[in-house]
């Protein structure tokens, strides 16, 4: 048999309402809190459903059975929303698990004790109905453990409701519609149910808790939209103010302190000063104290060893457009201005020692030219004397002055030796010090490969013939008839080279050939069967003024400088030089150049 | 008798080369810096100018300038000399237009021949 209570209308409302509410908090799963809201308004749905059907029901038993099925609402909600409020003010983290399983006793205990009542008759110590015109509604008497369970209840919802006025104490204004629509979602079931525990109510049968839940339920619904309850849970914001290293004080319109984080209270001299004005606060650093303007934003103050960056930013609250505040903050950027300080000291050094550098690398140049400069000087200021004695000396020579006895003509060939040897020594001195100086220049051209070939080895045929060696020479016709190259300095290198095999040779002979290397490579050869280089000595025979050993050299003369300046030459001519020596038995000299011929070097124009 | 203008700031090389030509025959007239040289050109009338390319004030360069761009002289053989040879002075030389070019010490036989067939 079911029945109509003037309660049921109002009862179904509060439970849809309830359900609606309960639907819209699983829509947002990721929000901090959820879980707890669900839970308080789940068992306020479950505690109006049961508390509906209880009604509607007219048999005692099935209103004794949803009666009991009730309290699983009626206990779980309070569990609920004490765990929204120690979401809410960011304690939940606080309390240990172990002790937040405690909260399952009251929901337990209840249950088990209203189900098991007529057992031991302590939850209700008797049960009978009482009926009202049309209707017919349980009437209970109530036991001690039904007492016991309603204190917990109660303990939980005033812990709940204590934590949320003491956080609504500490909230700046933007905060405070979300916290009061939480009370008053709390308040009006409150009222009701101590109305119908003291049964001084207009119906004192009935239990108005769960119409009044209506109530909380439309106060929860319009702090979940109204002031998005469960997305924007201070919490959130308090954590992270409270983490933050930068210090932030909150101030009204008119300057004065509403908040300030863990920070900056530690940086404010003070212990409490929320209401003082901006202006009075003073910072407070290790040493000396200072005052400091933080109504001046968008500046940089030291206090003792720390420099803090102060700006301020304006809060809005929800509704308006006008700020409610500004939130001044100060970041320590000591270590930033340290850095950016130690980083402009070392750019200066830097910048230092570039300048340092580049004056170095100037004077190293300058020193560089005035060298190169002396010694082109010095050559050109020593061949001018030296042209004049070679000039009269060959005047003598021509008979000019008058003819020369043999004696005479002969010490005149060798001034006239000696004053060549000289001149080829300036020469050389002078092409080292253009090839330090990055000055000597390849000036490419063609060369008739046959000309250039016969005019080469004149000069080492008669020097070879002078000291009985034969000089075979060989001319690769492979080679095409015109190549490209500087004609005078290849000159100089075959001189070098030739004049060097003969130099070191005593008997045997000197073979120069000019051959093709592969298709873009030609080389030049020059082989003797003089005394041979020692490997050890294979290596430095390049460099400058150094001959295997000082014995050789004044036994052999030269200036030490030829080998030098042939490796010079073939480098510059992108060629290579290499040697094969072997004591006793001679040397050759491979000296390997790129092949270009006339076509190519049109091509490459 | 072939003319030669010789023009050498340094006495001792102006001694050497007038020698020599002298020896062979060559009239030789010598001038001791580039001005006084182009100022000879006109009473001289030389078949041949020889000169020093490093002067002060008017040097060889100057001197070759002058006597090309004179009609009456443009076509005169002009030979360069220098103690202060190098590939690339040769090739500048010869680009300039001078006529040939001798690397101090000169070759005395060559350029006695090389001044005969230039009169020739």
């Amino acid at each position: 048999m079911l029945q109509y209570t003037p309660f049921t209308v109002p009862m179904l409302a509060a439970a849809l309402l309830n359900t609606g509410l309960v639907i819209a908090a699983l829509g947002r799963p990721n929000t901090r809190g959820v879980q707890a809201f669900i839970l308080m308004t789940g068992g306020v749905t479950f505690w109006s459903f049961c508390y509906l059907f209880h009604l509607t029901a007219t048999d005692l038993s099935a209103q004794v059975f949803w009666a009991n099925m009730q309290l699983i609402g009626i206990t779980l909600a309070p569990v609920g929303w004490l765990l929204l409020a120690l979401v809410y003010t960011g304690r939940i983290e606080r309390i240990p698990p172990t002790v937040l399983l405690l909260l399952g006793f009251d929901p337990i205990f209840a249950v088990v004790m209203a189900f098991t009542n007529p057992l031991h008759g302590l939850f209700r110590t008797a049960i009978s109905q009482r009926s009202f015109g049309s209707y017919t509604i349980m009437d209970a008497v109530l036991g001690p453990a039904f007492w016991v369970h309603t204190a917990i209840a109660y303990l939980l919802l005033l812990s709940g409701a204590v934590l949320l006025i003491q956080d609504l104490l500490r909230r700046p204004s933007a905060y405070r519609g979300q916290i009061l629509s939480l009370l008053a979602a709390l308040s009006a079931p409150w009222a009701a149910n101590i109305l119908f525990l003291l049964s001084s109510g207009p119906l004192s049968s009935f239990d108005t808790t769960p119409i009044a839940f209506t109530i909380s339920g439309a106060a929860l619904a319009y702090g979940l939209f109204r002031y998005r309850l469960l997305e924007l849970m201070p919490v959130a914001r308090a954590a992270v103010l409270d983490s933050m290293v930068d210090a932030v004080i909150v101030v009204d319109p008119a300057d004065r302190v509403v908040d300030l984080n863990p920070a900056a209270a530690a940086l404010v001299e003070g212990d409490d000063v929320t209401g003082k004005h901006l202006s009075t606060l003073t910072l407070s650093g290790e040493q000396p104290f200072k005052k400091l303007e933080l109504t001046q934003t968008d500046q940089a103050t030291a206090v003792g060893p720390h420099t803090y960056a102060i700006s301020a930013s304006p809060i809005y609250s929800r509704q308006g457009n006008t700020p409610v505040g500004r939130a001044i903050i100060l970041r320590d950027i000591s270590q930033q201005r340290a850095l950016t300080e130690t980083l402009r000291e070392q750019n200066e050094l830097l910048r230092q020692a570039n300048a340092d550098l580049k004056l170095a690398r100037a004077e190293a140049e300058e020193a560089s030219r005035l060298k190169n400069e002396f010694l082109a000087t010095m050559s050109h200021e020593l061949r001018t004397p030296l042209n004049a004695i070679m000039g009269f000396s060959q005047l003598k020579l021509m008979n000019i002055g008058g003819d020369l006895s043999d004696k005479h003509r002969f010490y005149e060939e060798r001034t006239m030796e000696n004053a060549r040897h000289l001149l080829r020594l300036i020469d050389d001195i002078l092409d080292i010090a253009k090839i330090e100086a990055g000055r000597l220049e390849i000036l490419e051209g063609p060369i008739d490969v046959h000309d250039w070939f016969s005019e080469a080895i004149v000069e080492a045929s008669e020097a070879a013939e002078a000291k009985g060696l034969r000089l075979v020479t060989e001319l690769d016709e492979t080679l095409p008839d015109i190549i490209i190259g500087d004609a005078e300095r290849l000159r100089q290198i075959a001189d070098n080279l030739l004049s060097n095999a003969v130099k070191f040779t005593d008997e045997g002979e000197i073979h120069f050939s000019l051959r093709r290397a592969s298709d873009n490579q030609w080389e030049m050869v020059v082989r003797d069967t003089g005394v041979g280089i020692p490997s050890h000595a294979q290596e430095f025979i390049f460099d400058s003024f150094r001959q295997v050993d000082g014995t050789i050299q004044r036994e052999h003369g030269g200036t030490g400088l030829g080998l030098n300046i042939v490796r010079s030459l073939v480098m510059l001519m992108r060629g290579t030089i290499r040697v094969n020596s072997k004591i006793d038995e001679g040397s050759t000299f491979t000296v390997t150049l790129p092949l270009l011929t006339t076509d190519e070097k049109v091509i490459g124009d | 008798m072939t003319r030669v203008l010789v023009i050498e700031d340094e006495r001792d090389s102006a001694w050497v080369i007038a020698s020599l030509l002298e020896h062979y025959d060559i009239e030789v007239e010598v001038a001791r810096n580039g001005r006084a040289g182009l100022d000879r050109l006109a009473d001289f009338l030389p078949d041949v100018v020889i000169t020093d390319l490093a002067m002060p004030e008017v040097d060889g360069w100057s001197v070759l300038k002058t006597i090309r761009s004179n009609p009456e002289t443009a076509s005169m053989p002009v030979i360069a000399t220098t103690a202060f040879h190098s590939p690339s002075v040769q090739r500048d030389a010869l680009e300039a237009g001078f006529t040939a070019y001798y690397p101090k010490p000169i070759d005395a036989d060559m350029l006695v021949a090389e001044i005969e067939t230039m009169v020739g």
